[in-house]
C-alpha cells in the first residue's frame, strides 16, 4: 500500500495497492491530517487493485465533506474490477468518475 | 540485338572478293597475251615490211636501178660528207643546237627538196628523184610496218671509226621533225653506240635497242656481174616497245575500268536478289520472335499468325517450322495458364485445409487451477497427419498426441477423423482402453488406404494423482518428478487403424504435483541432420534436463533451438509436434486462531502468490470477498478464541474459498437484502459494513453458500469466468 498526496491547482491523491478495511482507516487517517484549499480533488485509482466496502465508505465521506465546503472529488483511472464494483453497489451514479 | 555487320554486306563483300580476285587473274593473263600477241603482230608486219623493202632492192625486176639511185644519194652525201669543215664539225663545236643547225643550212641549202632551195641543177634534180623514190619507199614501208619510223643509213668507214649515216627516213614529210632535223646533213646522224644490238633472228634480221625504241636492221647489198655483193646501206625499221606496253596498259585500265563497273552492278543487282530471298524474310522472322518474346514477358496472349513466304526455299522451310513453333508455344502457354491457375486453387485449398486442420486443434496454450500446458506442431508439408489433443472427461483431464502414418491430405483426413473419434469415445463415458479399442475398431473400418495411426492417450486423475495411459505404438514419453528426466516405461501396444478387435492395455503412474509430461511425435527424435543422424533420445532427455526449471514456453522453445541447431539447412521430412504440461498446486490452507485485522493482509498475500497463473481480476474479486467475509467475522463475532480456516482450491477454471469458522450460526447470503446506493445518496451510515459488503461479495461470486455444521460456520464461495 502506498499513498501519495499532491497539492497544486488540483489536489491529487494517489493510492497504490488493495483498498480493504486496513488500508482505508490508513488512507483516512492520512487524509484528516491533510489540508484542502483546492476546489477539486482527484482520486487517482491508476495503481489500485481493488475496493471493498470499507473503501467505498471511505470515498463517500470524502465526497460528502467535500460537498460540504462546495468542493467536487473526482475518481480517475479506474480498472475493471474497481469499474465493476462501483457498478454493483450503485456507486457509479454518485461519483464523477472519469 | 542491334545488327553491326549485315549478311547482306557479308554475301557482298566476299562476292567482290571473289570476282576482283577471278577478273584480276584473267585481266593479268590476258594483259600478257594481249601484249605479246600485239608485239608479235607489230614484228610480223616490221618483218613484212622489209622483206617487201628488201625484195624490191635485191630482188625485184627494179631493184638494180633502186640500188644504183641508192648509191648516187650515198655518193651525194658522201661529196658533201668529204667537205673537211662540215666532216669533222660536231655538236661540240656549237655553243647551242640551234647554231649548229644554222650552220650547216648555210653549208648545204640544196640538200633537202625544200621549193625555195631548187635552182635547176641537173645533178640535183636526179638526186631529188632518187631522193623521193626512196622517201615514198620508207613511207610506204613505216605504214605497212605500223612501226614508228623507217629509215636508210650507210657506214662510212673512217679512221676514227665506223659511222652510220642517216640517208632518209619515213618521217621526212610528215613529222614536226622534218624542219627540226632533216634539213641537217646526215653525216651528222651518226649512230651512236646502241643500247644494245640484236642477234639475227630466224628471218635473218638483227637489230638494235636504241633509247627504248626497238629497231630491225637488213642490209642492202650492190650485186656484181661476177656474183660480188657489196654492202651498199642498212634499211631499218624502228618500233616503239613501250607505247605498245603503254597502250595494253590503257586498255588493260579501261578493260579493268569496264569489269569493275559491270562487277558492282552485277553484285549490287546480286545482293538485292540475296536480301529478297534470305534476308529480307531472316528479319521478318526475327521481328516476329521478337513479338513473341514481348508477348510472353508481357503476359499477354500469343496469336499464332501465317508468314506466307511464297518460295519453297529453305527460309519458308525454317518459318514453317517456325509457324508450328509459335503454334506450339501459344498452346503451352495456354496450357501452363490453365494449369497455374488450377495449381493456385489447389494450394489455397491446401492452405484453407491446412488452417482447418490446425484450428481444429485445441490451443497451444493451456492453464487452469490444475496444470499448464504447451503445445507445439510444425507439420512438413501444408497439411499434415500428427495432431494433439487434451480435454477434461468429467474431472479427468486427457491429453493425447498422435501420427498418422503418411503425409498431405489423405493423412489429415485421416487424421481429423481419428481425433474426434478418440475425443467422443473417450467423452461417451468409455473406460480408456474401451475407447481406444472402439475408436480402433471404427478406423480400421473402411479403411482402404491402409492408413494408422500411433497414440499415446493420458488421463490424469486430480483426487488420486493417478495418470492412466494408452500407448498405441507410440513413442514412449518423458516425465519429469522432482527434478529428474524419465522415459515412461510401458507395454506398447498395436497401432489404431490397423487390425479390428486389438486387445488395449492401460498401465498407471503416479502424476503428483509439479510433475511435467513430456510427448512428442517421431518427428522430433528422428529429425536428422547433414550427417544423416538422428536427434535422437539423448538429446531429448538432455533439453528436458536443461529446461526442468523453466517456465513451459521455454522448454519448447529451448527443444526448437537445439533441434534447429542441429538439423541445420536439412529439409523437414516429418511433421514435428510436442506436448508438455506440469500438473500445478491447486491447494492452499491456512489456519488463523486471532481474533485480528492483521490476518486479512496475511492470507489476502498468500492466496495472491499461491495462483500465479490466476486471472487477475478473480484474484481482485477474492481479495474483495476475504476483506469483507474476514472483517464481518472479526468485528462482529463476540467470541474471543475465534478461530478462522481457509481452504483454496484452483480446479479447471475456478477458484473454490472454503470460509471455516467457530462463530455462531449465521447465514450471511440469508435473507440477503440487495444493498444498492440510490443516485443523490450522500448518507455514509446506509454503508453499514456487513450487509453492504456481503452483496458486494454475492454479486461478485458465480456461486456462494452457507452451512451450520458441529459447531462450524462453513462459507463456500465459487468465483470463475
Amino acid at each position: 500500500m502506498e499513498i501519495n498526496v499532491s497539492h497544486g491547482e488540483v489536489m491529487t491523491i494517489e493510492f497504490a495497492g488493495r483498498l480493504d478495511t486496513v488500508s482505508s482507516l490508513e488512507l483516512s487517517k492520512r487524509l484528516e491530517n491533510e489540508a484542502i484549499n483546492e476546489e477539486l480533488v482527484v482520486f487517482d485509482m491508476k495503481n489500485t487493485e481493488y475496493i471493498s466496502s470499507a473503501g467505498l465508505r471511505l470515498l463517500l465521506a470524502l465526497k460528502k465533506d467535500l460537498a460540504k465546503q462546495n468542493k467536487k472529488l473526482e475518481i480517475h483511472n479506474v480498472n475493471n474490477v474497481c469499474q465493476e464494483v462501483f457498478k454493483v453497489t450503485g456507486f457509479i451514479n454518485i461519483l464523477t468518475i472519469k | 540485338m542491334k545488327i553491326k555487320f549485315p549478311i547482306i554486306l557479308k554475301i557482298g563483300l566476299l562476292g567482290v572478293l571473289a570476282s576482283s580476285i577471278a577478273a584480276g587473274v584473267a585481266l593479268t593473263v590476258s594483259g600478257v597475251i594481249q601484249t605479246k600477241r600485239s608485239e608479235e603482230a607489230l614484228v610480223d608486219n616490221i618483218d613484212q615490211a622489209l622483206y617487201s623493202m628488201e625484195y624490191k632492192y635485191t630482188e625485184g625486176e627494179t631493184s638494180a636501178a633502186l640500188v644504183e639511185s641508192l648509191i648516187n644519194i650515198k655518193d651525194y652525201i658522201l661529196g658533201i660528207y668529204s667537205d673537211e669543215d662540215i666532216h669533222d664539225k660536231t655538236l661540240e663545236d656549237f655553243s647551242s643546237f640551234d647554231e649548229y643547225e644554222a650552220y650547216f643550212k648555210s653549208k648545204q641549202p640544196w640538200i633537202f627538196p625544200r621549193p625555195d632551195a631548187m635552182d635547176g641543177r641537173t645533178e640535183y634534180f636526179q638526186f631529188q628523184a632518187d631522193y623521193h623514190e626512196l622517201s615514198q619507199m620508207l613511207i610506204s614501208a613505216h605504214l605497212a610496218s605500223s612501226g614508228r619510223a623507217a629509215y636508210v643509213c650507210f657506214i662510212d668507214e673512217d679512221d676514227d671509226g665506223d659511222r652510220l649515216v642517216f640517208i632518209n627516213d619515213s618521217r621526212i614529210f610528215n613529222s614536226d621533225l622534218a624542219d627540226s632535223f632533216y634539213h641537217l646533213p646526215s653525216s651528222h646522224y651518226v649512230i651512236q653506240e646502241a643500247d644494245y644490238k640484236t642477234e639475227a633472228d630466224d628471218e635473218g634480221y638483227a637489230g638494235y635497242m636504241l633509247a627504248g625504241y626497238l629497231t630491225r636492221q637488213v642490209p642492202i647489198y650492190k650485186y656484181e656481174t661476177n656474183g660480188e655483193a657489196t654492202l651498199v646501206a642498212f634499211l631499218y625499221i624502228e618500233y616503239d616497245t613501250v607505247a605498245i606496253k603503254e597502250q595494253n596498259r590503257k586498255m588493260l585500265l579501261t578493260e579493268l575500268g569496264i569489269i569493275s563497273g559491270v562487277m558492282v552492278i552485277t553484285i549490287l543487282v546480286y545482293m538485292l536478289l540475296a536480301h529478297l530471298a534470305i534476308t529480307r524474310n531472316l528479319n521478318i522472322l526475327t521481328k516476329k520472335t521478337d513479338m513473341i518474346s514481348a508477348d510472353l514477358k508481357e503476359k499477354r496472349e500469343i496469336k499464332p499468325t501465317k508468314l506466307n513466304f511464297k518460295m519453297h526455299d529453305e527460309i519458308a522451310s525454317l518459318s514453317s517450322s517456325f509457324e508450328l513453333m509459335e503454334q506450339e508455344i501459344a498452346n503451352y502457354v495456354s496450357i501452363i495458364k490453365t494449369e497455374a491457375k488450377e495449381n493456385e486453387r489447389r494450394l489455397a485449398d491446401l492452405e484453407v485445409s491446412s488452417k482447418i486442420q490446425l484450428n481444429s486443434l485445441p490451443a497451444n496454450k493451456y492453464v487452469d487451477g490444475n496444470l499448464d500446458l504447451v503445445s507445439y506442431i510444425k507439420p512438413a508439408k501444408v497439411v499434415g497427419g500428427d495432431f494433439y489433443d487434451y480435454f477434461y472427461n468429467k474431472d479427468k483431464f486427457v491429453v493425447l498426441i498422435a501420427d498418422v502414418s503418411g503425409k498431405g491430405v489423405p493423412a489429415a483426413l485421416f487424421m481429423m477423423k481419428a481425433k474426434e473419434l478418440i475425443k467422443s469415445k473417450i467423452l461417451s463415458g468409455l473406460s480408456l482402453v474401451d475407447a481406444v479399442s472402439e475408436a480402433n475398431n471404427e478406423l480400421t473400418i473402411n479403411n482402404e488406404e491402409s492408413l494408422f495411426v500411433t497414440a499415446f492417450i493420458a488421463s490424469i486423475d486430480f483426487t488420486n494423482n493417478v495418470m492412466s495411459y494408452v500407448n498405441a505404438g507410440h513413442e514412449k514419453p518423458y516425465i519429469v518428478h522432482q527434478n529428474q528426466v524419465y522415459k515412461l516405461d510401458g507395454d506398447s501396444n498395436f497401432v489404431l487403424g490397423g487390425e479390428e478387435n486389438i486387445e488395449y492395455h492401460e498401465e498407471q503412474t503416479r502424476f503428483e504435483t509439479n510433475d511435467s509430461i513430456f510427448i512428442f511425435t517421431d518427428g522430433l527424435n528422428e529429425s536428422i541432420n547433414k550427417e544423416k543422424e538422428e536427434f535422437g533420445y539423448d538429446r531429448i532427455q538432455k533439453t528436458l534436463e536443461d529446461s526442468i526449471n523453466l517456465p513451459l514456453e521455454e522448454r519448447i522453445e529451448l527443444f526448437n533451438a537445439n533441434l534447429k541447431k542441429f538439423v541445420g539447412n536439412e529439409e523437414q521430412f516429418d511433421d514435428v509436434t510436442m506436448v508438455t504440461l506440469t500438473r500445478l498446486d491447486n491447494k492452499l490452507h491456512l489456519i488463523y486462531d486471532a481474533k485480528d485485522y492483521s490476518i486479512i493482509e496475511d492470507a489476502t498475500d498468500k492466496f495472491m502468490k499461491a495462483y500465479p497463473s490466476i486471472n487477475g481480476e478473480i484474484k481482485s474479486k477474492v481479495g474483495i470477498a476475504l476483506d469483507e467475509l474476514l472483517n464481518n467475522l472479526i468485528s462482529y463475532e463476540k467470541k474471543d478464541d475465534l478461530k478462522i480456516e481457509l481452504q483454496f482450491e484452483y480446479f479447471k477454471k475456478e477458484l473454490k474459498v472454503v470460509i471455516t469458522s467457530n462463530s455462531g450460526k449465521f447465514d450471511p447470503f440469508e435473507n440477503m437484502i440487495e444493498k444498492y446506493i440510490e443516485e443523490g445518496t450522500d448518507n455514509v451510515e446506509d454503508i453499514v459494513p456487513g450487509g453492504f459488503g456481503i452483496s458486494l461479495v454475492a454479486s461478485l461470486t458465480k456461486d456462494r453458500s452457507y452451512t451450520y455444521k458441529k459447531g462450524k460456520s462453513i462459507i463456500t464461495l465459487i468465483f470463475g469466468e
